[in-house]
């Protein structure tokens, strides 16, 4: 396999990636609306209305269904959520290769 | 750095499709005629590195987390163009699948974090870098150094991007629609952490991995490995 140890250092990324859910506080300006609500004293309307109509992603926030309580099962969803996501994007980068190879793109 | 869905206005994520649309064509097209079948491995394995750093947060000056995004590492090995399209794939599976951002802002992150940011970083990271080569320790400090200018770029844009939304939309009697806070709120939230701890991460992450890659695999970057190998006599004699 080519570039094998890549691929391995890249695998102990993601079991190393429950280390980056464990600084606290979350990221300007990507609040839920809960803390939104708190910080501002209002929801904006547009904002709540985005929001309500926002399909929920299989694994929000990078947790597994089934998979949270207690401290090992919330790591255990994030390095399954990054083995997955890595899989996944590595995967649809081959097949948008080929799709861009022998597919037509307008010139 | 994600703007998640209902922080700028359908109408700002509008504009940012249309910005971003004609890159992707020019990156598809680019990734067509210039990338070996050889390299479609490092486009894949590039990906996901990009996704899986952009999950390592850390802690911010000012109480947020931010975490590096890789963007300008990935543009320094395997060219500007492919990389609109390696970012917007970790993006969009970001989005998609972890809810991390949005899908109606997804044009507006790439353009943030996948177009901007590898290719202004990649363009500080030609000048500083010069003539020099992966194995020559300036090549790796100016990779540091367009990663930092990256990022911040990217964090300058999304404080715009947000800071504009309560003058562009809200309600009559002022109430914001969208993002709350102003440029006087968003730039300082934004460029602080980044300037700081923010960029210093990046910074590593892209000097560290170029370092590293010069040292030990020095075919992998773009334009090395079909080349003879040049001895320093050579390329003096050369210049």
């Amino acid at each position: 396999m080519k570039y094998r140890k890549a691929w391995i250092a890249l695998a102990v990324l993601a079991v190393l990636s429950p280390l980056g859910i464990l600084a606290i506080g979350s990221a300007w300006g990507e609040w839920d609306m809960e803390t939104i609500q708190d910080l501002t004293g209002h929801a904006p309307e547009g904002m709540q209305e985005a929001r309500d109509n926002r399909p929920d992603a299989p694994f929000q926030e990078y947790e597994v269904p089934g998979l949270s309580g207690n401290w090992l099962q919330t790591g255990a969803g994030t390095i399954l959520s990054a083995l997955i996501g890595a899989g996944i994007t590595a995967a649809s980068a081959i097949v948008l290769h080929r799709i861009v190879r022998h597919g037509t793109i307008p010139r | 750095m994600h703007i998640p869905d209902g922080y700028i206005s359908p109408h700002t994520s509008g504009i940012f499709y249309i910005l971003t649309f004609p890159l992707w064509i020019l990156s598809f097209r680019r990734i067509r005629n210039n990338l070996g079948q050889h390299r479609v491995p490092l486009l894949a394995l590039l990906a996901a590195f990009s996704f899986l750093i952009m999950m390592f947060n850390i802690p911010l000056p000012g109480g947020t987390t931010g975490h590096a995004v890789g963007g300008v590492l990935v543009a320094i090995l395997i060219g500007p163009w492919p990389a609109i399209t390696v970012l917007t794939l970790a993006l969009a599976v970001q989005a998609l699948f972890f809810g991390d951002g949005g899908l109606i802002t997804l044009g507006a992150n790439v353009f943030n974090l996948g177009v901007v940011m590898p290719m202004v970083g990649y363009l500080v990271f030609r000048a500083v870098a010069g003539r020099t080569r992966p194995t020559e320790r300036r090549y790796a400090v100016a990779a540091a150094i367009g990663g930092y200018a990256g990022i911040n770029l990217a964090a300058l844009l999304v404080a715009i991007e947000l800071g504009i939304q309560p003058i562009l939309h809200h309600m009559p009697d002022g109430t914001p629609l969208y993002c709350p806070y102003t440029l006087h709120v968003t730039l300082p939230a934004m460029l602080v952490p980044h300037l700081t701890v923010g960029g210093l991460a990046e910074a590593l992450v892209t000097g560290g991995v170029v370092a590293f890659l010069g040292r030990y695999h020095p075919g992998l970057f773009p334009g090395e490995a079909e080349q003879p190998a040049v001895t320093e006599q050579h390329r003096d004699g050369i210049q």
